[in-house]
């Protein structure tokens, strides 16, 4: 009997190519079970303060969640951690798909990267063994043609390939990582540091199974197959298997927060163009993350006249069709879809490309970038064919992309004047495209996650409005029992924020996907504790995972301490600060002195100085964190 | 009166279809037709009459055959 975990990390030395695996008890785990909590850890451990993103010296590492490969639907994620090199703070994007429930069945918990190789390699790591390969001929390939090699040389069409693209091997500051082409740890430029350290790719094959880890297999697997059923007896489980992410844009359009045109409008006039309606007629399936019922991942397939789209590649995803579509004027779901699929081609985030595209377009709008200035491509609001140029040329960092390649708050430095005011990023990371003015929540989680302007930080305000809806009822087991409404940021909303950030913050620990437990979704609070206690033989409690949530946010927040991040960096662009333009709620904004008050607010129930936004030592002490204060220190 | 329930609602819709036409005898009021219908009004956020945002809570929205209802859940992301 176990508890759900390898209690084995590798640790790959790149400089000099050696490897090593490095063991951990079970009390180690009940504080780091997994996911960000492991990856955290690391990080604080071997990260020296001030490190190049981009050199040797940063730490790249990727950790699956303690359920991460339990049969449980949607306990399938695994997350990538480091310094960011497009934001200088704590870098973390979590994915899905195959990857992470492999490298649990091949033996290992995580894998830190160190150092640089001095050639292009790949990493095969099969049941406990770890073996650096030469790449050289794989560098520059395209992502099917590098997976199929890998798969072939490893002699295992079952290996699991997480990769990085050309934006990678390119260093562009927002490259993204891929998993079986499909799932990405898109946001803070992963990518980019995998890239930095020559490693074009990690495949990874076990041959255990999860339910040897466990505690109480039996138990797991009668959670998993009640849940299985339970997915399309839940109104939000029903949606996302139906739809998936595609299915939210006509509603958020007619709550008037679908962000368009750069944040300045909350509505699209020609929201049918990209809604559900558009997204139905170039559907061609849907696929699933490892043994996950909710099946919400979209395929899209088509041969238009002008643009053709294969379903080699996931998407696009909502947030792909905001910011690509709505966000950039583009009145166009097949246009978007072929953007979406380059992004993912050349191995690019897919949020921080559209968010330095629309900046751009708005910079030319106010001709502080002219044609000229963009070797010749008019990347204006609404040319699509100008935004399908510009996306490969980012990552070769060429013409155009060589500037675009920096992100928005870069070039709004380089350009000055007025540009900063459209620069739509927290720390440098581009906003999601989710629109804080009617749902200020979101802002909250925008201006103070550690990663920068991320949108699964805390529950979305919705949650909260009505107390017998039936999110809000899931959120009760958590304790949350007052409803407010979406523009609220008095003292209820900063609590039920409070919790909601601890929830989805123990969801990256445990490797569960925000589309499985309440609020959001049909896995039931209880449910939760149910299968971390069958998984590892803990008397687990709620207030037990939030803790966990909070202590992997406090290992973050030092991480940026160390790098010299303040409740200064903890601001909204302010843009949010003033009216949306059109839609239902024109006119609304976030009242800067509020928005303030909300932010000291929630750093008290944090434990953190108000003045500062570092933790206090006795929030430290409480949740044994003490050693992240010393540099030398080791938890 | 053609019915759409978007995202979620479309869960509480005949044959969960979130699409469908029905019969209105009389003008009601949109809250009665919500009961008659099964569909939670907790879980709506935004609703459209014939194209123009509405207000759930107002007493005196009444829905006619031949209308036009859009019913939007509280979209919540991801």
């Amino acid at each position: 009997m176990g508890f759900g975990s390898n209690g084995a990390v590798l640790r790959v030395n790149l400089t000099d190519g050696t490897t090593e695996v490095e063991t951990f008890d079970e009390a180690f785990y009940r504080q780091y079970p997994g996911g960000k909590a492991l990856a955290t850890y690391h990080l604080l451990r071997d990260l020296r303060p001030g490190s190049d993103p981009l050199g040797p010296d940063n730490v790249l590492v990727l950790a699956a969640g303690l359920l991460t490969g339990a049969p449980v639907s949607t306990a399938t994620r695994y997350t990538a951690i480091a310094r960011s090199p497009l934001t200088g703070a704590f870098g973390e994007s979590e994915a899905g798909g195959y990857w992470g429930p492999e490298l649990k069945m091949a033996g290992f918990d995580a894998i830190v990267l160190m150092g640089r190789s001095p050639r292009p390699v790949y990493l095969w790591v099969k049941d406990g063994v770890a073996e650096i390969r030469d790449a050289s001929h794989l560098w520059g390939q395209d992502p099917p043609a590098v997976q199929e090699a890998i798969k072939a040389a490893v002699g295992d069409k079952m290996a699991r390939v997480l990769q990085i693209g050309r934006a990678g091997e390119n260093q562009v500051p927002y490259a993204m990582m891929m998993n079986e082409l499909r799932h990405y740890n898109g946001r803070t430029g992963m990518g980019a540091v995998m890239g930095s350290k020559n490693v074009r790719a990690i495949a990874v094959k076990g041959s255990h199974r999860y339910t040897e880890l466990a505690h109480d297999a039996a138990a797991l697997g009668e959670i998993g197959r009640r849940l299985s059923k339970a997915v399309s007896e839940h109104p939000q489980g029903w949606d996302l298997r139906t739809k998936g992410t595609p299915g939210l844009t006509d509603g958020l359009n007619a709550a008037g927060i679908l962000p368009t045109r750069n944040f300045r409008q909350g509505s699209f006039e020609q929201v049918e163009k990209i809604g559900w309606a558009a997204f139905e007629q170039i559907r061609s399936g849907t696929r699933s993350c490892y043994a996950c019922a909710v099946r919400c991942k979209p395929e899209t397939a088509f041969q238009g006249e002008r643009y053709s789209v294969t379903d080699t590649y996931d998407g696009p995803e909502y947030e792909a069709i905001a910011g690509l579509g709505s966000n950039c004027a583009i009145f166009d779901i097949e246009l978007v879809a072929r953007a979406n699929e380059l992004c993912n081609e050349v191995g690019l985030d897919v949020i921080s490309t559209a968010g330095t595209v629309a900046f751009v377009m708005e910079c030319m709008e106010h001709g502080l970038l002219t044609a000229a200035d963009l070797g010749g491509l008019d990347l204006r609001f609404g040319n699509g064919e100008a935004l399908l140029e510009v996306i490969p040329l980012i990552a070769d960092r060429r013409g155009a992309g060589e500037l675009l390649a920096l992100g928005s708050r870069k070039i709004a430095e380089r350009l000055g004047g007025d540009a900063n005011a459209f620069a739509m990023q927290v720390k440098g990371l581009e906003l999601a495209m989710h629109e804080p003015r009617g749902k200020v929540g979101v802002g909250l989680g925008y201006a103070t996650n550690e990663a920068g302007a991320d949108h699964l930080v805390a529950f979305h305000d919705p949650i909260f409005v009505n107390t017998e809806s039936v999110p809000f009822k899931g959120a009760m087991a958590l304790g949350i029992t007052e409803a407010t409404d979406v523009f609220s940021l008095g003292d209820v909303k900063v609590r039920n924020w409070f919790t909601g950030e601890r929830w989805n913050s123990a969801e990256k620990v445990l490797g569960l996907c925000f589309f499985g437990p309440a609020p959001r979704s049909f896995i039931s609070v209880n449910d939760v504790v149910a299968a971390v206690r069958a998984a590892t033989g803990w008397d687990v409690t709620v207030d037990e995972l939030l803790e966990v949530g909070e202590r992997a946010v406090n290992m973050a927040r030092m991480i940026n301490v160390r790098e010299g991040f303040t409740r200064d960096d903890d601001v909204l662009p302010a843009r949010l600060h003033g009216p949306l333009e059109g839609g239902p709620l024109t006119g609304r904004s976030i009242d800067r002195a509020d928005f303030e008050a909300a932010i000291s607010a929630l750093y008290e129930l944090k434990g953190w100085n108000p003045a500062t936004g570092v933790p206090t030592s006795e929030r430290l002490h409480r949740l044994r964190l003490e050693w992240t204060a010393d540099p030398a220190g080791v938890g | 009166m053609r019915v759409h329930l978007w995202g979620e609602l479309g869960f509480y819709g005949p044959g969960r279809t979130g699409r469908f036409e029905v019969t209105v005898e009389r003008p009601t009021p949109i809250i009665e037709f919500l009961r008659q219908a099964g569909v939670p009004w907790a879980d709506i956020a935004v609703a459209g009459l014939n194209g123009e945002i509405v207000r759930l809570d107002d007493p005196g929205l009444i829905v006619r055959d031949g209308d036009r209802l859009d019913l939007f859940p509280p979209s919540s992301g991801g």
